[in-house]
């Protein structure tokens, strides 16, 4: 091929160099000068152009790039590359769907490829387990004692198993939240108990705990009885503030079958949570997803009816300003109508601009850009339900190749 | 398709007194280049300013950039520079701003989608030589995109890379990440 040169060989004197090699440039010369300069330039790629490369490039290619050879190999896996270019790497949130009941396996959606990948989950036994995650790490904790609990790195593997929260060991409801600081690096995780008070159906014994990674301990900040009010599974931090979700436990008006508390994780007071932390939700809903986009709470909840609260008729999104509710979207009945049969629950999960939404019964799943405000239904999972009482339910997540816990 | 080796006289579009310098290049080719675009070059323009030369009309011989390539760079830059002076005439209206935008993103497109795999490559060393760090971001994306979705094998060839694990090693990567191997573009 006459003309056509390589990478590793573009000297006049075609001596073999070794691969990583960079030659000095000659001066630029003046003609005036009257000198006659070397002129061979060894042209190969050197390391900062390819590493800009492959910083450009979705996160499976950067795996399929380490497979070319041991040098590209090596700079995929280096802290330089991974650190450096963090910012460039990430890539927007990925939602992954459980397609069966019972095996925690499943699909992850990207959506800016429109592709769904089998990734094997680390660690995590059953798709009921409560799941958390912040910016790349995400946290498994067991439905049952909840003893295991594991924090880690889906798209690299690596993991982390936790000492096991204190508290209640088999409580009725428990929520897992995670929140990571980039800057220290470190994590906290909280975990939300709630335990009925046996003989009284009122009644609820309330805990909240907290996992600090840099002191590797944890700590039980609130433990109070509820009257009237109990926790669940909803919980998600935001800001250094811990919201979770409280369902009435009385025959209240239906504007009180949900309400929020929000925590602060920095004053971690002991107790008088609802007196004040307590904040009203915005209409009666059947249900409530909480969310942490860009450092703004953010709920998506199913509208119930004015008269049957426990009745779905849309869906809605709300962003939390200060103790102010405001509203964000609506989902357009097309779409709504597009879940087909669609229970008064439902699964939602996001983090920086996208909302995911999907029914329980069906592998459909719904995006909503918060930027653009725009709704688009993802490719279609390759997965089909094959019996009725199938469950679907999933997790966001941003695919990240640089944070371990 | 360059021409051969003569004189190839490339004039800017902007003004007519802008001054110009002479740059030749490895192949003998020979062009006149407008000031402006010429100091985007910042190897040139480092070598005018840190060293206090006066810039009067003085022929600079690059060893390590061919005409063709040069042709293309210069193409580049001069577009790239009027796209800067329409984006800041179009500031505050953003129609205006919208449409520069679009024109700039076509021009783009058509720029790359004309050059080979190989002269992609040439021209990534050429304009990092002559440190130019617009048009090398421009070219860096240009080859990410040409690599993302395709196989090992393409891009081994593609960057002329010669395989060096052994067949256990290069299954064991694979294993470990499986489903990234998965859906890519044939080749």
């Amino acid at each position: 091929m006459a003309g056509e040169s390589s990478w590793t060989n573009h000297c006049l004197d075609d001596t073999p160099r070794e691969i990583g090699e960079f030659d000095s440039f000659s001066e630029l010369d003046d003609e005036s000068s009257n000198e006659t300069t070397a002129v061979s330039l060894e042209l190969i790629l050197p390391d900062d152009l390819l590493e800009r490369i492959l910083a450009y490039l979705p996160i499976a290619s950067i795996f399929r790039a380490g497979c070319v050879c041991k040098r590209w190999h090596e700079i995929v896996s280096s802290n330089r590359f991974l650190w450096n270019f963090s910012h460039v790497l990430s890539q927007k949130p990925w939602y992954f769907m459980f397609t069966n009941s019972g095996e925690p396996i499943g699909y992850a959606y990207d959506p800016i490829l429109r592709k769904w990948y089998g990734i094997e989950l680390p660690e995590i036994k059953a798709p009921d387990w409560s799941i958390a995650s912040s910016c790349g790490l995400v946290g498994f904790m067991d439905n049952e004692s909840r003893s295991e609990l594991y924090i880690c790195n889906p798209i690299t593997k690596r993991c982390k198993k936790l000492e096991e929260p204190p508290g209640l060991k088999f409580s009725d409801y428990s929520s897992l939240a995670v929140s990571v600081n980039r800057i220290s690096p470190g994590y906290l995780i909280t975990v939300v108990k709630s335990k009925q008070v046996p003989g009284n159906f009122f009644q609820w014994d309330i805990s909240i705990h907290i996992y600090d990674s840099e002191t590797i301990m944890w700590t039980t900040s609130l433990t109070e009885v509820l009257t009237g009010w109990r926790g669940g599974d909803e919980s998600v931090i935001c800001n250094g503030i811990l919201y979770f979700l409280i369902y009435s436990t009385g025959s209240g008006v239906p504007e009180s079958r949900h309400g929020l508390v929000a925590y602060s994780l920095s004053s971690r007071t002991s107790h008088g949570l609802l007196n004040r932390s307590f904040i009203p939700v915005p209409c009666p809903l059947t249900c409530g997803r909480l969310m942490n986009l860009k450092g703004k709470l953010v709920m998506v909840g199913g509208i119930g009816k004015q008269d049957r609260a426990d009745i779905i008729k849309g869906i809605g999104i709300w962003v939390l300003n200060g103790r102010e509710w405001r509203e964000i979207a609506r989902m357009p009945h097309k779409f709504f109508q597009g879940f087909g049969e669609f229970d008064d629950v439902f699964a939602s999960s996001g983090t920086d601009d996208l909302i995911y939404i999907q029914s329980y019964g069906a592998p459909a799943l719904l995006i909503f850009d918060m930027n653009q405000k725009q709704w688009k239904w993802s490719l279609k999972c390759p997965v089909t339900k094959r019996f009725p009482l199938q469950l679907f339910t999933g997790f966001c997540f941003e695919p990240r190749l640089e944070i371990a816990p | 398709m360059a021409d051969d080796g003569v004189n190839t006289k490339v004039e800017a579009v902007s003004k007519a007194t802008t001054e110009t310098i002479e740059l030749r290049t490895e192949d003998g080719g020979v062009f006149d280049v407008d000031k402006p675009v010429a100091m985007e070059f910042l190897i040139l323009k480092s070598f005018y300013e840190d060293e206090g030369r006066v810039f009067d009309k003085t022929s600079i011989r690059l060893p390590n950039v061919k005409q063709l390539e040069l042709s293309k760079v210069i193409e580049y830059c001069t577009r790239a520079l009027e796209f800067g002076a329409k984006s800041a005439a179009a500031a505050g209206d953003k129609d205006a701003e919208r449409m520069v935008r679009q024109e700039r993103e076509g021009f783009e497109a058509e720029f790359v989608d004309e050059l080979s795999n190989e002269m992609l490559k040439e021209l990534i060393l050429a304009v990092n030589f002559l440190d130019i760090k617009e048009m090398l971001d421009f070219l860096i994306r240009s080859v990410a995109n040409r690599i993302r979705n395709r196989s090992v094998a393409y891009v081994r060839q593609f960057f002329d890379i010669e395989n060096d694990f052994t067949p256990q090693e290069e299954d064991q990567i694979h294993q470990e990440n499986a489903w990234a191997f998965e859906g890519v573009d044939a080749d």
